[in-house]
Order: structure tokens, then C-alpha cells, then sequence
């Protein structure tokens, strides 16, 4: 069976900013209190009154050149051959959370009950069912597209012919899977400035 | 009747005092992890942004200091430096006893421990530096462990290859460590190959300065004095070694520093100006820097008080604390740059992480101050002359 | 939201073996819904066996939207909240709020029986009561009444299906007031002034040209997914320009085309001055304004010529070129519509302004056409005829209104009985009103009925536990964005409790049996309402007869024609929504029966206004200037405030707000990020914590309403604890408080023209501590 790639794309501009992607996620995989999985970066830019808001989801890219997966000790990270998820088998892990320092994007988080690391796994329960990813059915405006790039008639593949996308970070390498289009995410104001609507964390 | 048995052994009531103490520590480190592994509360002081705290840097300086000592130790009777067969035994054995000090310390870092051993062998993976370097120091231990047997019956060749094969694993187990860093892109800090070897070269730093601690503070505790050789070589390895392995250590940082901040690389620049401007800049420059380098550095080199052994035993405890700290410097700086930007992060260890740290440092002296007594630590066991025990009464210059 | 492992599931043996045998067998209210999950397709797998879940359509209740959902179920217990893809409004997606719903029903703080206090009011001493005293309790509460005046208060917080109906009933003898907490009195008045209907829905999906007046439909909206849909939409693939005047950097000013702050409550008068560029210029659609307005063109002419850009830019801010720019871009890039929100319409002059955009609209004769404003398409679901006896009707009041004059202590109320609303923490001069409420003299009896112990309800001489939406009945027809009607209902999920089936003496039929068992002895609002006019014994009856939500469900889809042809109610059980199919929009209404207003014609003039003394046309009323060193006080509406406030994943996500201070001002102040500002509002006083931000106007303040809890539960408050579910103690957010409530800041000051909460315009000193 040909081996597909599962992708995901978020349309910048149909993007409202309400994290309805983010406590989607947390019903569907029943995520604990203080972690996410997905969440949305906001930023403030410019000078009053010519101010903008910038607003950027973001989510475990599923990486073809995975970095988490080459540092876990034990294997229980790992890229599935058939699909191109990156997911966590919570049997193996030892919780040495290497694999949380590894990935650039700071998607992995040590489960406070469980106590392994865990992630963003494109709801493969639902994906295997033939459904998208919670976080894509609830976004209310449609913004994000999910499928397989191996076929041309998924939604993610034919976003992506369309419209130019980018990936973040990509200079770290690792050939992230979750492409943005619509805003050129290299000049929005994310890597410095803070903002009180970032997703919160304990620490 | 109980202090004649006492006594016989050479056993002072201070003496059970002290063990009774690192017990106490030990247990109560022990009481907390295991707390820590059975309650929902969290008690560590790590977070999703900087998982890994000062559990993982006691454990980096341990073996670090693991390390070093097998480094010093093998000049003897490994590479034909006879002078420091005195402090071969002492030297192979504190190894052993710092690496199991830092795998207490790992072992309540890390969630699951229990799953270590099983998972390692039967779900290994080679692209992980974690792997390696566990593959590496177990073998690394078991030749430790002969090469001290090898000491101790007085077998010379098998403690000399024991000990080349323990310096050769060392030194894979050890830029594997510093490899788990290095190749972490995520964190421009750290990553690139001077961590590997600078680890290599820290670890003689480590080393050098934790077996004059133990020597002096041994001969101290136990009221002897030192034999001649002995005092010889602590006056050398202070003045000599460890200024000279400071001088490159500084020489590297420097270089580190310039690199870092020189046309702002990304990543590179924020994790500098973070430790040495930012949130680390007081441990940086205080601890790492004044009291860990420089103060050690020029005393050595250039005070007269470096020629005795109090003045040699002060600078390796400055070079030591400043160790410990650059440990916690070199894995929190890393990580407190966050991905997203938005301000550094910030660590404060939990009251139960510096429990863990307080148990690994009573594992390391409670296991030594039984081995000393039980042990032939003073002996050396060289092809040479002087096969058996030198210590003359002369005059302990303390 | 428990972990099925740490919950202990009791099995009797009829629920094992239904669970056991499958959705396809067991009871029979299993077998009819397990057609449901085959209607609207596989929406939901189990996360463990990868099967396919049972998915049950209902309508959520937690803001006016009113969108379709889906529930699911996996052994018994209530999975997720997803979108109904048959809403023809929401179109399958839901909202952070909506999905945060499942957070308020598997609560462990959520009230699970009635509850009659022992000591003083506020106390916090509570014995458990069985329904049958609760509702003794209540009729002889009630029975007190008769022969008083202005004595029994129904204060809402969400429409139930038959209280207008009940209240009829209920107002044989006694005078009721009807307090609806999802009014929007200003707007609406201002609407049946304009046009005789109610707010009107912007027909975004098509328009070109969209200028937004201090709403966020980024953020919320009272048609909030279905509308912000349909702009991004016509955004992304229309190109259409949207245009966001608002004092604030809103969710939505900050993502639309163009932000113009301006000073607070000069949105009419912005708005005034775009239609004097409009009509001045030629542009303006002459034909509808003669033949469909009741102004003549040189009337609107004169009335407009004072509002000139020079005036707009020195009141608003706003450069009056730009306005210029605009103002043409609205009438030559059609087509274009302008609303308003919650900004304008919370304003003092709220009802004036709103008319003033309606304007805006009517000049450019967009009403109801495609892209433009547009008479909301609705089904009539008000008030089955159920003919209740008696003349009376329940008077529908503002909240705010009412309180005053408790406050004041020249009303004094005989029963008031609060539905899920919460005046003693969001009324304005909340403290004051909470000390009404805490005084017998002043309310005689406080009845609550709540899901959780809300700061109001901690009040009550008697609490009720209310039923979530998941779990009880209702029928909502809401505005629809494809102008097409359509009807959507709201089933149980969770069963009604049997104990409500008893109370009113009805039969169980086997095919409503329940698919959950439901949180304790909780009762639908309705069933309550119904056990107390039954027990009453007053009122028609119709009323009396009535047994269940259900059948008066079945009494108003004989309002919906075409349904009964279609399946009638079970056909709505199962796909949760329905329209009349093949109907297309139809635009222009009034050319063919003209506006439903007294002349026919849409009321630029309005008579009514003028013999109550206001300005007859839609006119600039200037707000309260605020002094220097004063500050204007926004008190908007942000997910800390929106949403329930005890859902853990909301407030985990916001659950402090801050003051958003200008950074110039906060320089002026002396004040950097994180410091404490202290807001002085006439002697009353709140201490916040301060955002400082490019994004709002050097003479504002604005915070986030609806914090500073010290009800509801714990994850409202921020406190860690102990319960089941493992997600108790992972509160993190201890250490940043649960913000400050600032309800206490806003004075009780109304809209003389429609009686509604002015919000806006409370002009406060700040200064740093």
C-alpha cells in the first residue's frame, strides 16, 4: 500500500485567533491542565494608532526530518512509516525529556499525570477513521486543512498547489509538515516582544 | 567493649557521627524521590520550558567529575606517569563512587527509572547521544571496577589495561554527554562541537580538583600525615595541573564568549547575554567565573601560599563550587531562550531537587568514608620500588 | 471532565447490559437514537477503540448564537461537543465556548440538589431538601404575594422555552416583572423604531465594503461562528474590506483592514458625518430614500449638514479625510453594509447611535439586499397560543432598572427568582446590589436556580439545581445568514431527571428514555417552572396540561410550515435542525409587503421619539467628556468574561484581566508592565493589574468584565483542590489571581429611550499604587 504523508495547512488570513482549536484538542485527547498541544501565538506590532494584530497557531509539525525522534533513548518516539505521524508510545518512554529540549518548537510537554512525554499525534484515532483532526473540525472559519500530500485531491495538497506556503523555523532543519499560508510568517512579530495572550504556562 | 571494637577498627565516635549524618541525608533524598514518583503533585522544579534542571547538572558535574578522575588516575599507572600511582586506588575508587552519585541523580530526574534498564536493551536507539552514553559509562564502570580490583590485588598489567580501556570509554562516554547537548540545534547555546570537547577538558578541571579535595580532606579527617610523594604530588597537581588545565578552560571560554556575540549569531547571542548580562549573570560571573576560574587560575600560579597544601586544597573547593554552578549555568542557559520568544524563561530548583542534590553528595562521601576504612585505598600498587605503603609521620603541614 | 478511570461507575444490570449488548440493541430509546448517529454521518471515534460514537444533535445555549451541536457518547458517558453539520448557520463548527461546554456538565462542583440555607443569607450554611419541600417552599413563597404590588421578579440569564407562557400564569393576582438577561433593549428598540423588526443580521458573505462600529465578531458575537464565518469568507475569497472603528485594539480591530480609534461614544456622530460625505457627494441610492424611507431627501439634507468632518475629527479623533475616504469607499464599493455592537449599543445614547449606523445603511440603500443589512429571517417562536387567562403579561424590564431602585430602597420585592443569572457579581454597583439581595427587608424571598453556587446564589434563601442545555428541552429559531428560516432544537443528552416526570404526574414513554443518566436531582428551568404553575393550580388549563417541554415544542412547530411534511419532531430529533428545503433568499422584502412599521416605510423619522421629547431623526448625542487626568472606562467583553466561569480549559486561557493602558499614558503614570493601577470611580475603587499596549485610545481605560470571582467553583477562583478529576489540582494559575471585579465601578445609569444598562462612558480617575 502506497505510504501516504499526512500534512496540515493553516490559512493565515481566515485565522480569527480563538483558540477553539486549542480546548478542541484538550476534549478530544483529553489533555491535562496546563499543557497544550496546539495553541495560538498573539502579538501586538506597530505604534498607536497604527497598530496590528498578528495571530499564529501552532502545533507539533510532524517534522520528515524529526529531531525528538533521533534523540529518544529508547525508541518511543518515532516517525510511522506509513503515514509520516510522529507520535509517542507512552509504553517506552522513560521521561528523561530530552526529546523536549530537542524539538525547536517547544510542542512536547511531560504529561503532569501520566509523567511521559507527550505531543500532537493528528488525532490518529480520528484520522484513521477516515475524520480530520478535532482541531480542524472545530476552527470555526475553516482555517486549517488537513490531509494526505501523497494525494493530489486532499484538501492540505490542493491548498498547497494553490497558494505559497512557508514552514517555521526551517532553518533548523528539521522539514516541518504544518504549512502556513496567506502572511509571510517571516516578518510577523514572533520571535521577540511578549504578549499576556501567549499560551500560558507554569513556568 | 563497643569502643574497643571501635577502636581496633580505627573507628571514632565523630567518625559514626559523620556516617550517621550522610545517612540521614541520604534518607531523607530518598524519601522525597520516592514521594516524587508516587504523588500527583509536582515536585520538581522543572517545567515544559526547562525540563531539565538541576537533577540533570548535579548529575553532569558527578560524572564529569567521574570523568576526570579516571583521566588523572590513568597518568599513572596507564601512561608510565609514575608519580601518581599514590593516588591511583583513591583516585579509581571515587570514580566509581561519583558515577553512582550521579545516577541517584539522574534516576529521580528522569520519570520512569525502573524502565532504564529493560528499555535500553531491548529498544535501543543508535542515533541517540542518551543511549550511547549510557552504553559507554556502564561499560566504562565495569572497567572501572577491574581496573580497582586489578589495584587492589596488586595486578598491575590488568589494572593498566583496565584503566586504558576505562580512559577510552571515558573519553566516548563523556563527549557523548557533552554530544547530547551539541547536537541539539534547538538550543543554539549549546549546540555546535565545542561542548563535546569542552566537557573532555572540564572533566581534567573536575577531576584534578576532586581528588585533591578527597586526599587532603581524607588525611585531615583521619589525622595522619601525608607521605612526602603524597604532599609532592598534591603541590604538583594543584600548581601544575590544574592551573595549567585552567588556563585552557579559560582560554576556551573566552573563545566561547567572543564567538557567541560577535555579529550577533541567532540563538547563540540571546543564551550569552543571558549568562553573562541576563538572568545567570551573577552565578556566571561570581561563581563559574570569579571563584570557579580566575581566583583559582592566578592563586595557584602566582601566590605562595599555592605551594602548601591548605593553599592547594582552598583553590580546587573554589574550583569545585565553581564547577557545580557552571553545570547549572551550561544546562539552564540553554534552555531559558525560549522558542517563541516573549522574554527569558526562569528555573528555580524545588526543595526536593536540592534534597536529591544533598543525597547524591552524602551517597558519594557516606560510600567513601566506608571504603576508606575498609578499603586499601593508601596503597599503590606500581611496578616500581616502592610497592608498599609510605606513610612516613611526617609533619601534616595543615 | 473525570477520567473514566478514576470515576466508579455503578452498573445496575439493565445499563450493563445495554452498554454490554451495544448501541444497536439494549433499550428502545437506544435503537431510536442510534438512527441518529447514521443521519448525520461518523463525526466521532473513540480514542481507545477506534469506533464510531453515537452522536446526538442539540442547540448550545452558552451565548445567542445558538448553534447545532453534536454530543457524544462513549460508554454512557458524555465524550465531546463538536459542530452540527445540518445548522445551516454554523455549518458544522463550533466555538472555544461551546466546546468548553463539556467542562460545565461533567463539573464536580456543579449543584446536584436543592439546598435550603440555615443560618443568615451569605452564610454559606446549607441543608439538603428534597424537591417536594423545595417546591412547597416556592408556591407558599409565591401564595404570599397575592394582593401586593411589583412583588415577583423573574430574572433570566438564558430564554427558557415557555416562560412567557408561565409567567402569564404566574401573573394572575400579582404583578411580574420579567428580567432578560440576554436583552439587547437598546439595539432592539432602536431596530423596531427603524424598521418594526428586530436587529438586523449583515449579509456579510456578500458585501465588499464592511465598517464595524465597536462590535467583535473576532471574538463573540450573538451570531457569533455563523457570522464570523462568513466574513472571513468574504474577506479571503470576496476581497472584501473590513473596517473596525473602536476605541480598543479588539480581536477583530486588530486582524481587520483598517483600525481607526476614536474617542469613546462618537460613533454616531462618525457615522453621521460618513452619510453628510455620502449624501453631499451624489452617491447616496436617492431612489430608496424617497420611495422607502419616510425623510425626504432634503429633510436627511438639512438634518445632516451640522455633522461635518472637522466636528467628527475634533470630537472622534479620526482624521477627517480619512473619514472622507471611507465614507465614499462605503458607497461607491458596494455592495457595503455597517454594524454595530455591543460598543455603540452599551453606550448611554446606545438606542440614538444604533439608529444613526441604520442610517449610515439607509443611505446607501442596502437594507436588505444582498451584502447588505438585512431583516432577520426567523421563524415566530414566541408564545404558543396557549391562552393563558388573565390580561396580564409578565413586564419585561432591565435588570438594571430594577436594581436601582432596590439599591435605593424605593422597590421592595416580595420573590425574586433568578434563573441562571448572577446580578450580586455582574450587575453594575455590584457590591450594592449584592447588599440589596443580602437584605430581607428589601427581598423578601431569593430563589435561585443555577448549576453552580454563583456568587448570587450563595445569597439565596433556597437554591435549585438547574439542568445544563445538555439536558434539557428547548426550540430556537435564530437569524439566519442564508436567509432562509430554519429551526433548531435542543434535546436532552442526559436524561431529564425522573423526579421532574413525577412532579408533574407525567408518563415516561419508553422512546424518550434517556442515553445518560443525568447529574443528580438537577431540573430543566421549564420542568421547574411547570411544577410550580401545576402546584399553584393557577393560570388556563392549557397551561396546566401542559406535561412536558416537549409537547409545547410540538405545540410551536405549528409555526414552522413544512415541517410536519418533513417528519415533524422526530425528524428534528434527529438531525437537530431544520429549513424548509429548496428555499432560496429572497431579498427586498419590503417591496413586497413593505417594513412592518406603522407607516409602512423604514422610520428615519420617528414619531414615537419625538413625542417622547427626543430628536426625531437619528442624531448625535455627545457622551460625558471625560476631565484630564480622567480616564473613559471600557468594560469589554473578553473570553475571561465570556464563556462559563467555572469552565477549567476558558479559564485556564484567561483568567486575569488586566487594565489595558495606552503606553504613552502609561508613561505619563509612571507605570510599567505588570504594575498596579488603581481605577477611582465616584469613591468606589478596584485595583488591577496593567497591559500596557499600543492598541487603545490615550484617554481609555479598558478592562475585561465579569472576573474577580469569589464564586462558582474553584477554577474560577484559581485555587487549587482536591476531586476526581486529576485536573483539580493542576491549576496553575494560583499565583495570577482571578482577576479584579470592576462591576462595582460602573454605575447604574440607563438609556432614557430604551431602559438598558448604559456600560459605556463611566469615566474614572486612575492613578498608580
Amino acid at each position: 500500500m502506497k505510504s501516504k504523508r499526512y500534512a496540515m495547512a493553516i490559512d493565515l488570513n481566515r485565522c480569527i485567533g480563538c483558540d477553539s482549536c486549542a480546548v478542541a484538542c484538550k476534549m478530544e485527547n483529553e489533555v491535562p491542565v496546563g499543557v497544550w498541544r496546539i495553541w495560538v501565538n498573539r502579538r501586538e506590532a506597530g505604534t498607536y494608532p497604527r497598530v496590528r494584530r498578528a495571530v499564529l497557531p501552532v502545533l507539533c509539525n510532524h517534522c520528515e526530518n524529526p529531531v525528538c525522534v533521533y534523540v529518544c533513548p529508547v525508541k518511543a518516539t518515532y516517525r510511522r512509516k506509513e503515514d509520516g505521524v510522529v507520535v509517542v508510545d507512552p509504553h517506552l518512554c522513560i521521561g528523561c525529556k530530552i526529546c523536549m529540549v530537542a524539538c525547536p518548537y517547544q510542542m512536547r510537554y511531560l504529561d503532569p499525570v501520566k509523567r511521559v512525554a507527550q505531543k500532537c499525534d493528528f488525532c490518529l484515532h480520528r484520522v484513521q477513521a477516515g475524520l480530520n483532526p478535532a482541531c480542524v473540525d472545530a476552527c470555526p472559519t475553516g482555517a486549517m486543512y488537513f490531509g494526505d500530500l501523497m494525494d493530489p485531491a486532499s484538501p492540505v495538497a490542493r491548498l498547497l498547489s494553490e497558494r505559497p506556503s512557508q514552514s517555521l523555523k526551517v532553518s533548523y532543519g528539521t522539514n516541518p509538515q504544518v504549512f502556513y499560508v496567506g502572511k509571510d510568517i517571516s516578518v510577523l512579530p514572533f520571535e521577540k516582544g511578549g504578549s499576556i495572550y501567549d499560551k500560558r504556562e507554569k513556568g | 567493649m563497643v569502643k574497643a571494637y571501635l577502636d581496633r577498627l580505627g573507628v571514632s565516635r565523630d567518625y559514626l557521627l559523620w556516617l550517621g549524618f550522610l545517612c540521614a541525608v541520604l534518607a531523607a533524598g530518598g524519601v522525597v524521590a520516592v514521594i516524587r514518583f508516587l504523588s500527583h503533585e509536582e515536585l520538581m522544579g522543572a517545567t515544559n520550558t526547562v525540563p531539565l534542571g538541576i537533577l540533570i547538572s548535579t548529575y553532569v558535574f558527578f560524572v564529569v567529575t567521574s570523568t576526570g578522575l579516571c583521566f588523572v588516575t590513568s597518568f599513572g599507572h596507564v601512561f608510565g606517569f609514575h608519580r601518581f600511582e599514590i593516588v591511583a586506588r583513591r583516585g579509581v575508587f571515587l570514580s566509581i563512587i561519583t558515577l553512582l552519585a550521579g545516577f541517584l541523580a539522574i534516576g529521580v530526574e528522569t520519570e520512569r527509572p525502573w524502565r532504564l534498564g529493560s528499555l535500553f536493551l531491548v529498544s535501543p536507539n543508535f542515533t541517540a547521544p542518551i543511549w550511547w552514553m549510557a552504553f559507554f559509562y556502564t561499560l566504562y564502570l565495569i572497567f572501572l571496577v577491574i581496573e580497582l580490583c586489578g589495584l587492589f590485588l596488586n595486578r598491575a598489567s590488568l589494572a593498566r589495561y583496565a584503566g586504558l580501556f576505562g580512559f577510552l570509554t571515558a573519553v566516548a562516554a563523556h563527549s557523548t554527554l557533552g554530544a547530547i547537548f551539541g547536537l541539539i540545534k534547538a538550543k543554539p547555546f549549546w549546540e555546535g562541537p565545542y561542548l563535546p570537547i569542552y566537557f573532555i577538558l572540564s572533566a581534567l578541571v573536575s577531576g584534578t580538583a576532586f581528588l585533591i579535595i578527597m586526599t587532603i580532606a581524607t588525611h585531615w579527617a583521619e589525622r595522619r600525615g601525608m607521605s612526602l610523594d603524597t604532599q609532592d604530588l598534591m603541590v604538583h597537581m594543584g600548581k601544575r595541573l590544574l592551573a595549567f588545565f585552567l588556563g585552557i578552560v579559560i582560554f576556551f571560554w573566552i573563545w566561547k564568549v567572543v564567538t557567541s556575540l560577535y555579529g550577533h549569531p541567532p540563538g547563540k547571542y540571546e543564551g550569552m547575554m543571558a549568562l553573562i548580562c541576563g538572568p545567570m549573570a551573577v552565578k556566571f560571573w561570581v561563581f563559574e567565573v570569579a571563584v570557579g576560574l580566575l581566583l583559582p587560575f592566578f592563586f595557584l600560579l602566582f601566590h605562595p601560599a599555592a605551594r602548601t597544601i591548605p593553599g592547594v586544597l582552598i583553590a580546587a573547593l573554589c574550583v569545585l563550587t565553581g564547577l557545580f554552578v557552571s553545570r547549572w549555568d551550561l544546562v539552564v542557559t540553554g534552555q531559558i531562550f525560549p522558542a517563541w520568544g516573549g522574554g527569558y524563561a526562569s528555573y528555580t530548583p524545588s526543595l526536593t531537587e536540592w534534597l536529591v542534590v544533598a543525597s547524591s553528595f552524602a551517597l558519594c562521601l557516606l560510600i567513601y568514608s566506608v571504603g576508606v576504612k575498609v578499603l586499601p585505598l593508601e596503597g599503590t600498587s606500581s611496578h616500581g620500588a616502592s610497592g608498599a605503603n609510605e606513610t612516613t609521620e611526617a609533619s601534616a603541614l595543615s | 471532565m473525570g477520567r473514566s478511570s478514576s470515576r466508579r461507575v455503578h452498573w445496575t444490570r439493565r445499563e450493563f447490559l445495554r452498554v454490554a449488548l451495544g448501541s444497536a440493541v439494549g433499550g428502545a430509546g437506544l435503537v431510536h437514537f442510534s438512527r441518529v448517529a447514521d443521519a448525520l454521518g461518523m463525526r466521532e471515534v473513540s480514542r481507545f477503540t477506534g469506533l464510531p460514537l453515537d452522536a446526538f444533535p442539540t442547540t448550545c445555549t452558552l451565548c445567542r448564537a445558538r448553534c447545532g451541536i453534536l454530543g457524544f457518547l462513549h460508554n454512557g458517558r458524555l465524550r465531546g461537543l463538536l459542530g452540527n453539520p445540518n445548522d445551516p448557520n454554523s455549518r458544522g463548527r463550533i466555538c472555544i465556548r461551546g466546546l468548553a461546554g463539556i467542562n460545565i456538565q461533567e463539573d464536580s462542583e456543579r449543584i446536584l440538589y436543592p439546598m435550603i440555607r440555615t443560618g443568615r443569607r451569605g452564610e454559606g450554611r446549607w441543608k439538603r431538601i428534597t424537591w417536594d419541600e423545595a417546591l412547597v417552599h416556592v408556591v407558599r413563597a409565591l401564595q404570599g404575594l397575592h394582593g401586593k404590588r411589583g412583588e415577583l421578579i423573574v430574572h433570566e440569564g438564558q430564554r427558557g422555552l415557555l416562560t412567557q407562557e408561565l409567567l402569564q400564569s404566574l401573573s394572575v393576582g400579582r404583578d411580574v416583572f420579567h428580567l432578560d438577561g440576554e436583552a439587547l433593549s437598546s439595539s432592539e428598540l432602536a431596530h423596531r423604531l427603524t424598521w418594526g423588526a428586530g436587529r438586523g443580521v449583515p449579509d456579510v458573505s456578500r458585501a465588499k465594503t464592511i465598517l464595524n462600529f465597536g462590535s467583535n465578531p473576532y471574538d463573540h458575537h450573538e451570531l457569533f461562528v455563523p457570522f464570523v464565518q462568513r466574513l472571513v469568507e468574504a474577506r479571503v475569497t470576496g476581497g472584501a474590506k473590513l473596517i473596525t472603528f473602536d476605541p480598543r485594539l479588539s480581536e477583530t480591530a486588530g486582524l481587520s483592514d483598517e483600525w481607526h480609534p476614536l474617542t469613546p461614544g462618537t460613533d454616531g456622530l462618525v457615522a453621521l458625518a460618513m452619510a453628510k460625505v455620502i449624501v453631499e457627494s451624489g452617491l447616496h441610492d436617492r431612489a430608496f430614500i424617497q420611495g422607502w424611507t419616510n425623510c425626504s431627501e432634503e429633510r436627511l439634507r438639512q438634518h445632516l449638514s451640522p455633522y461635518t468632518l472637522e466636528r467628527a475629527q475634533r470630537e472622534s479623533g479620526i482624521d477627517g479625510q480619512e473619514l472622507r475616504r471611507i465614507a465614499l469607499d462605503f458607497a461607491a464599493r458596494r455592495p457595503s453594509v455597517a454594524f454595530a455592537g455591543d460598543g455603540v449599543s452599551l453606550q448611554a445614547s446606545g438606542t440614538m447611535t444604533e439608529r444613526c449606523i441604520l442610517l449610515l445603511n439607509a443611505v446607501v440603500g442596502n437594507i436588505d439586499q444582498p451584502g447588505g443589512y438585512c431583516l432577520p429571517r426567523r421563524f415566530p417562536l414566541e408564545g404558543a397560543d396557549l391562552d393563558a387567562g388573565g390580561q396580564r403579561r409578565a413586564t419585561r424590564l432591565d435588570a438594571a432598572e430594577i436594581f436601582r431602585e432596590l439599591i435605593d430602597g424605593s422597590r421592595k420585592v416580595g420573590v425574586y427568582l433568578s434563573f441562571m443569572t448572577n446580578p450580586a457579581h455582574a450587575l453594575p454597583q455590584g457590591d450594592e446590589v449584592r447588599k440589596a439581595l443580602e437584605d430581607e427587608g428589601r427581598v423578601g424571598n431569593l430563589l435561585v436556580m443555577d448549576t453552580h453556587m454563583s456568587e448570587t446564589a450563595a445569597l439565596a434563601d433556597l437554591v435549585l439545581p438547574a439542568a445544563t442545555y445538555l439536558e434539557s428541552w428547548g426550540l430556537e429559531s435564530r437569524p439566519s445568514l442564508e436567509m432562509v428560516p430554519f429551526v433548531g432544537l435542543r434535546q436532552p443528552i442526559v436524561a431529564p431527571v425522573p423526579e421532574a416526570e413525577r412532579l408533574k404526574g407525567a408518563r415516561i414513554n419508553r422512546l424518550d428514555k434517556p442515553a445518560l443518566r443525568p447529574r443528580g436531582e438537577a431540573l430543566s428551568w421549564e420542568d421547574f417552572l411547570l411544577g410550580v404553575v401545576w402546584r399553584l393550580g393557577s393560570g388556563s388549563e392549557k397551561v396546566a396540561e401542559l406535561r412536558d417541554p416537549k409537547a409545547y415544542i410540538e405545540k410551536l412547530l405549528e409555526r414552522v410550515p413544512g415541517i410536519e411534511r418533513e417528519g415533524g419532531l422526530g425528524a428534528l430529533r434527529r438531525k437537530g435542525v431544520w429549513s424548509e428545503p429548496g428555499t432560496r433568499p429572497r431579498f427586498r422584502s419590503f417591496e413586497s409587503s413593505g417594513f412592518p412599521t406603522a407607516s409602512g416605510r423604514l422610520e428615519i423619522v420617528s414619531q414615537a421619539l419625538e413625542e417622547g421629547g427626543a430628536p426625531p431623526l437619528p442624531s448625535y448625542l455627545p457622551p460625558e467628556k471625560a476631565a484630564a487626568g480622567s480616564f473613559v472606562l471600557i468594560p469589554f467583553c473578553g473570553l475571561s468574561s465570556e464563556g462559563h466561569p467555572n469552565a477549567k480549559w476558558l479559564r485556564e486561557l484567561a483568567h486575569e484581566n488586566r487594565a489595558w493602558v495606552n503606553e504613552a499614558t502609561a508613561r505619563e503614570l509612571g507605570l510599567a508592565e505588570g504594575d498596579c493601577i488603581e481605577l477611582d470611580s465616584r469613591g468606589k475603587r478596584a485595583i488591577a493589574k496593567v497591559h500596557i499596549t499600543q492598541g487603545v485610545h490615550p484617554g481609555v481605560v479598558a478592562i475585561s468584565r465579569g472576573s474577580g470571582h469569589w464564586g462558582y467553583g474553584h477554577f474560577a477562583r484559581g485555587k487549587p483542590f482536591k476531586a476526581s478529576d486529576p485536573d483539580s489540582h493542576l491549576i496553575w494559575w494560583e499565583r495570577h489571581g482571578a482577576g479584579v471585579h470592576i462591576e462595582p465601578l460602573i454605575p447604574i445609569r440607563l438609556d432614557p429611550l430604551s431602559g438598558a444598562q448604559a456600560w459605556m462612558g463611566t469615566v474614572v480617575k486612575a492613578r498608580k499604587v
